[in-house]
Formats: structure tokens, sequence, C-alpha cells
């Protein structure tokens, strides 16, 4: 594993904010993500209700995670599945191993599943000498490319076509050209003959219905549909707070996730899978396995931290995060990348590991602000900042940086005065409200991107001056 | 690990150590979500168009049947799957032979207007294959089956979790990707091509 200092990360950032690809990848990816998602929010009536709703599940099922856990543990063992629950990423590897030792599995087909990454699943499999193909067409592509996924999504955004279509002619024996339609037709083809001679497939699961002992699945491109159809063993793998107490409870759920994380009113394919093949089914896989996977999370009940469990994976947290935008998801360097990774990683990983994550952002709220299950993630990152401080963790430059800002933030006065001169320091650089080539300290960072010019009126006089007015809605 | 252990120490973290919990929250979606039976039709051809569905409306089954006979003589298809519940006999399911069809048809359990959706309770009057494999997927949808909301089907579905089949399938329009640069390819793992016949008087 690589290490996770700062140093480490400023040199991933680096890297990333000089690969000119990478940064319009990066762009592209926010400005087709977020208009999309606007627009299909903006079609919906009550946006906010939806939210709420939505919250207020996910709220309701991680405050009482012990029972519904239980319940659906039950229910999914009395459908004919066998449930694991394990304490940590080696104990769900090893069991996941283990079994497919036991089944004389030789080929596994994997869609995309987060939790998966977080265990190293793949690696511990390969070293038993069996075959493991990510189906997913983004992750395949960085399987092959030998990469770790940088959005939670679209794992693959960072890539070309040209580079796409370099990975697949060197697979193929034959120069393919880079038209999408051709590599994703060619991709189809290789990965339909593994599909139809898997022994195993292992899913995520995006939600475990407690009532019913169900598994949701979504996708858009079928891959979990096959997987957890052809093989005979099917395997899922879920993080153990991914539960809703029942089938009407995913409703706000199912309403909200695909219009937060594609733009999209539903995707394509919804599963919910009850148990194995039954009697008198013709197809489907004979046995279920579901992996629950705790690794850090149950740590995270009980403290200040419990909301992030409300997270449902959505991804829009990345398309709205002017820090995502900049560095891409390697530079965070830990399987959850954005505001959820730089919230998630060290809650689950350890403080130690990831202690520059929590500084990886402005506080501007774009995060908080789009989130469909209302994880208050400005709100965790502070306070994460502010465990690091107590436990003496945070950098030298942090603890320089906070000091300055603390003794601003301390005097309104000084702090006010600050940002106002801001703005006039740096207007001769600015044009339409962008600077393009700031000065001195400034330059580093607008070699690879803009800076907004500091808005004349600071968000703080607007403020003072708003309050005096009629309150506004949301 | 030891599962009693386990649960005793999740127990003490959520504070509610063997409780009952209250029951789930619930709420009502919007009334403006909701369309009578005549928009209902029009929304869900509307929303399926949009996702690049082939739509006919169809006066009754038989009608539907000489449509999709026209359909599979014009292209040549010779290997087509028919789900038992659309009138084919399906003794078992040959992952090989499925995936070399080139056309499969089944009814659909209920549509859902807001998404242009097909819910499938697969099973073995619907085995999972037949939307799967084929790359041309074709939906019988009996009119009076179309809601406006997936909650709905949620709500109907769980009042029969007895006997929930073992697999419920939601699919809106062709297997899609957006994976290279963003752009939308169709047909990526599942059927490139998706039709619809709405059977008016069922
Ligand atoms: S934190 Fe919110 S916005 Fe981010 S992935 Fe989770 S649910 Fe989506």
């Amino acid at each position: 594993m690589a290490e996770h200092g700062h140093n480490r990360f400023e040199a991933r950032v680096a890297k990333a904010v000089s690969d000119g690809f990478l940064s319009k990848a990066l762009r592209r990816a926010q400005d087709t993500f977020g208009p999309k998602r606007a627009a299909v929010i903006e079609s919906l009536p009550d946006w906010q209700g939806w939210r709420d709703h939505t919250a207020a599940v996910r709220k309701h099922t991680i405050a009482h995670l012990d029972h519904y856990l239980r319940q659906f543990i039950e229910n999914v063992e009395a459908r004919g599945a066998r449930v694991y629950l394990a304490a940590d990423a080696r104990e769900a590897r090893e069991y996941i191993v283990g079994l497919a030792c036991e089944k004389g599995v030789r080929s596994i087909v994997k869609s995309k599943s987060m939790v998966t990454e977080e265990i190293h699943l793949n690696q511990a499999l390969e070293q038993q000498g069996m075959e493991v193909v990510e189906t997913d067409l983004g992750e395949y592509i960085i399987q092959l490319a030998k990469e770790p996924p940088s959005h939670i999504i679209a794992p693959a955004i960072h890539k070309t076509k040209e580079q796409v279509a370099e990975i697949f002619s060197a697979l193929a024996g034959r120069k393919l050209s880079s038209q999408p339609e051709e590599l994703t037709a060619f991709a189809r083809e290789v990965l339909r003959e593994k599909f139809l001679r898997a022994d195993m497939g292992i899913s995520g699961c995006n939600f475990g219905v407690a009532s019913t002992g169900s598994l949701v699945l979504v996708s858009n491109e079928g891959n979990a549909r096959l997987s957890t159809t052809l093989p005979r063993v099917h395997v899922a793998v879920m993080g153990m707070e991914r539960l809703v107490p029942d089938l009407e409870s995913l409703d706000p759920i199912l309403t909200v996730l695909p219009r937060s994380a594609t733009g999209q009113k539903a995707t394509t394919y919804l599963t919910v899978l009850s148990g194995p093949r039954r009697e008198g089914d013709k197809d489907g896989p004979e046995e279920l396995h579901v992996v629950i996977v705790d690794n850090g999370r149950s740590g995270i009940l009980g403290t200040a931290y419990q909301s992030v469990l409300q997270c449902i994976r959505c991804g829009a947290c990345l398309n709205a995060c002017p820090v995502y935008r900049q560095i891409g998801g390697h530079s965070y360097g830990s399987v959850y990348p954005g505001p959820i990774g730089a919230v998630l990683s060290p809650l689950l990983a350890g403080m130690e590991k990831h202690r520059a994550l929590p500084f990886a952002s402005s506080l501007c709220g774009a995060c908080q602000e789009v989130c469909p299950a209302r994880v208050p993630l400005t709100d965790l990152l502070v306070e994460l900042r502010r465990d690091m401080v107590c436990r003496g963790m945070s950098t030298r430059r942090e603890r320089l940086a906070f000091l300055g800002f603390g003794l601003l933030a301390k005097s309104p006065r000084l702090f006010g005065w600050a940002l106002k001169g801001a703005y006039r320091a740096l207007a001769p650089w600015a044009k339409n409200g962008r600077i393009e080539r700031g000065p001195g300290p400034l330059s580093g960072w607008t070699q690879s991107r803009n800076f907004p010019q500091p808005p004349r009126e600071s968000f703080r006089s607007w403020w003072a001056a708003r309050k005096s007015g009629p309150e506004q809605g949301e | 690990m030891d599962k009693d252990q386990f649960f005793k120490a999740l127990a003490a973290r959520t504070g509610y150590a063997g409780q009952e919990p209250p029951p789930p929250p619930r709420w009502e979606a919007p009334r403006e979500l909701f369309f009578g039976e005549q928009e209902r039709l029009e929304v869900f051809i509307r929303e399926s168009e949009a996702l690049g569905v082939s739509v006919s409306l169809v006066p009754h089954e038989q009608a539907a049947r000489e449509a999709i006979g026209k359909l599979v003589a014009s292209r040549g298809y010779t290997r087509v799957v028919t789900a038992p519940n659309a009138g084919g006999s399906i003794d078992r399911v040959d992952h090989d032979e499925f995936a070399a069809a080139q056309f499969g048809l089944c009814r659909a359990d209920h549509a859902v207007a807001e998404t242009g959706s097909i819910v499938l309770e697969t099973g073995p009057h619907n085995p999972r294959c037949v939307s799967l494999l084929p790359p041309v997927a074709g939906f019988l949808v009996p009119r009076s089956k179309i809601v406006s909301r997936v909650g709905e089907v949620l709500t109907e579905v769980s009042a029969h979790r007895d006997d929930l089949t073992s697999c419920l399938n939601f699919i809106s329009g062709p297997s899609k990707t957006a994976d290279i640069e963003h752009n939308l390819c169709v047909g990526v793992h599942g059927p490139g091509e998706v039709h619809v016949w709405i059977i008016e008087n069922l």
C-alpha cells in the first residue's frame, strides 16, 4: 500500500494538476454531470422534500442499525442464502477466497463495487490463481490499465478514448479505432464470453432490505444482472450500513439516487434479488452468499460522525466539488475520493493514514448542498480537522494556515478587511471575474486553473445586509 | 467473529439496545406525480421513447403477435426465445443458446410511467435470461398495468412479499454506458434495442 502522508498527498496533487488531459476530463465530467443533474432535479416536484425523506429513512436505519442488521440477516438466511459477517477487510477477503477455493472456482466476473475495492479483494483472489474480471466498462478499462478507480460512478473518466483504444488493441491483437461505439462493442464481445464461462459472480449491494432480506442493485450496463444470473455462485459484498427497513423505504432513495448520480430519472436496470434460484426457476445462481463488512463502520456509530453513514454513494458531491475538479480522484490516495472520501477514508482506515484528506477541501459547502441524503459533509470535515488538531496530528503548515485564519475569524473587523483587501489586491489581474494569471503565490495555482476573483461584496457583508431584509427559503 | 458479541456492542453504540424501533418514516409523494389513466399512458410512451425504446400501441394481443411476427420476419430472425408468460415454452435455460438468440420476448408484470420502466417478476413463467442475453428485447405491456411511479410497484410487491420473486427487475430502456469520455453507447452488456407493445384491452 502506498503511504498516505501529507507529502505524498501533495505529490499526487502536483502530478494530477500538471496532467493536461486529466484536468480537461475532470472539467468535462463535472460540466456534464452538473447540468444534467440540475435539469432532472428541476423537473421533479419538491426536490427538497425528497431529500428530507431520503435523509429521514437513512437516519432512522442507522439509528437502529443493530435491529435492522439482525432482521436483514435472519431474512436473507430464511431465503436460503448464507450470510457472513466480517469484522474487517482481512476477514472478508479470507472468507471469500476460502469459499472460492472450496467451490473449485477458476474464473470470476465482478460488477462494480466500492466495498470490494475497500477490502482489496481482487489481488487476494488472483493470488490463488483465479481469474477476476471487472465487467463494468469503466472498471474493465482501468483493470487492464492496472489503475484504481478515480470516480465512484465513472471510474475511468481520467482515460482518453485513444488510451482505451490502445489498451483494447493490445488485448485484441489488432488495431481498434478510437470510436467509443467500436470499443464498447469489443468489450461486450470479450466480456460476454467471460460471463458465460465464470463459476462465480461477485457484486456489491446498493441496499439491503431488512424486512425481506433482499439485495438491491442498480446499473446501466446490465453487468450486475449478468454477474448475478449466470455463474452458479453469487457473492454479494456490502457495507454493513447499507440497509433500508423495507421495500417502501426505497421509494425516495430510488428517486434521488439516479438523479443525483448521473442526471437520470432511473438507471437502466434496478434489480431486487431475494435469495438464490428457487424451486421451479430455470436460471439464476444455485448459491447466494452475502458478505456484510464492518471494517470500521461500527466504530463510527454513536460518534459525532454517525451521519456519514447516511451516504447512498451517488457521487454528486464529487461532481460539485471544486477541489475534486482540480485534483481528481487519485490524488486522495484512498478508495473513496472527493468530499465523501475526505470524510469517510480517515474514519474507516484511520486518521493517521489519511490525515491530509480533511484539509483537501475549501469548505465551500457545495457538496453538502447537493447531497441527496443530507450528509453534513462540511460540518464533518470541520469536526475531523478539529479532532486531528486536538490529537496533535495536523502539520505545521496546516496549523499556521489555521492560526492565520483563526486570528482573522476571531476578529470580524480584521476578517472583513482581509476579504476586501483581497478584492482590491487582485483587481488588476482579473478579467470577467476570473483571474487567469495571478501574481506571486497565486501563479502556481493559476497555471492550471482560474482563480475566482474575490467578490467585491464579501459573503459576510452581503449576509449582514440580507439579514435585515425578508427571510428567503432555500 | 462472534455474532452475539458483535450485536451487543452494536446495540450499545446505537443506544437503542434491544428496543423495537418506531415504524420507518413514510412520506406521500407530491400529487403532481400521479397521473390519470390516459395521462399515464401518454407519459409512459413519452418517457420510453426518450430512452430510445420503440413503442407501439395495439388494440389486443392478437395484433401484438402479428406486429411481432412482422418484425421477426423483416429482420430475418431465426433464433427467438419467448417466455412462457408471452406464449412460449422453455424447458431449461441454456446460457449459450440464449446468448446466441437474436430476439427475446416476455410480458411485463407492471410498467412505470414516470421513468418509462418495464417491471418483470421473473420466475418459472419468465426466466431472467429472456430479457438479458439476446441483443434485442421485446415486451408485451398490458395497458392496465401501467402505474405512475416506482413507489406504487414497491408497495404492491411488498404487500405480497411472502411470494416475492427471487429476482425483480425494473428495466428502463436499452443497456447503456458513458464510460468512454462520456459518449453514450447502447447495448454494452444487456439488449441494445428495446421494443414495447402496449396492449390496449388488457
Ligand atoms: S455524501 Fe451525499 S453526495 Fe456524496 S456520495 Fe454520499 S450521498 Fe452522494
